[in-house]
């Protein structure tokens, strides 16, 4: 194991940038997430009962989407400790020299955990984009019908 | 002077191999879909019917103008996450220059996140600004009217 790896002061300079990219991300996504719990969630709740006594059908639907947007909320929670917990590493990798392969790996483990979850949240992403595009263009043809 | 070969554990190995894997698949997707956003931005403007007086046209270029935009953000951050996933990937497969590749994966992975926050920051200003500009225009015509 390497206790100091002796980085050039670009490399030094990259990892400051990426602690502070990590904590100003960590603190947009922890922001969002409890906006999402907390006023998505308490909203939609209302909004959902009001709108059962007028069609159930509608009203189970955005209960739905109401859980969905609590999920995403809590997933984006959990990417800020994710990001939080990879600024922390990277931090003592630049602070200490007793242990920097070590710290630099449990960094870069969190980052990983970090690109899974953007993997679904994109893959998420094309499939609503695809949805939208074929109710266009089903929207388009009746259009030209 | 840069460490030629560091000496990574086999669970070292596997979470650099990880990380690589989960940036590889995510640059890809990253920029299909900023590709997809946008070509579903331009088909639904281009369905959408328009009050009297407006012209789709303008819908259409500003979608396209913003869009283009997001997917140039999305096509760098595709470029980044996939040249910094073959930087790491070459630490593990590679003893010929561990500290360099390691150093070019660190600061792609800046970039990556860098852009990010930037991206989130104009988006927010960018709003900010649109309400400034609704909020400033309403309270003219209230004053002339």
């Amino acid at each position: 194991m390497l206790k100091k790896i002796p980085f050039s002061s670009d490399a030094e300079d990259a990892i400051r940038w990426l602690s502070g990219a990590l904590i100003s991300l960590a603190v947009i996504h922890g922001l969002i997430g409890l906006i999402y719990i907390t006023c998505g969630t308490c909203g939609g709740l209302w909004g959902s009962w009001l709108m059962f006594s007028a069609d159930p059908i509608l009203g189970v639907v955005m209960t739905t989407i109401v859980l969905i947007g609590f999920v995403i909320g809590l997933i984006l929670l959990f990417q800020a400790f994710v990001l939080l917990g990879a600024r922390t590493q990277f931090a003592l990798v630049l602070q200490t020299d007793d242990d920097d392969q070590t710290y630099l790996v449990k960094g870069l483990a969190k980052l990983r955990t970090f690109f899974i979850v953007e993997i679904i949240f994109l893959l998420l992403a094309i499939a609503s984009s695809a949805l939208t595009a074929v109710q266009s263009a089903l929207q388009l043809g009746s259009h030209l019908i | 002077m840069s460490i030629k070969h560091i000496p990574l554990t086999a669970d070292q190995e596997k979470v650099i191999n990880g990380l690589a894997l989960a940036m590889t698949i995510a640059g890809p997707l990253a920029v299909l879909a900023g590709l997809t956003e946008l070509g579903v931005g331009i088909l639904q403007q281009s369905i959408i019917d328009v009050p009297d007086g407006e012209n789709k046209m303008i819908n259409i270029a500003m979608t396209l103008g913003c869009g283009s935009l997001g997917f140039i953000f999305k096509v760098a951050l595709g470029i980044w996450l996939i040249t910094g996933a073959r930087a790491f990937k070459a630490i593990v497969t590679s003893d010929d220059d561990d500290q360099a590749y390691l150093e070019i994966g660190l600061s792609k992975l800046r970039n990556v996140f860098v852009t990010k926050v930037v991206v989130i920051f104009m988006m927010v200003i960018g709003a900010l600004a649109v309400i400034a500009l609704v909020a400033g225009v309403a309270a003219i015509f209230a004053s002339i009217s």
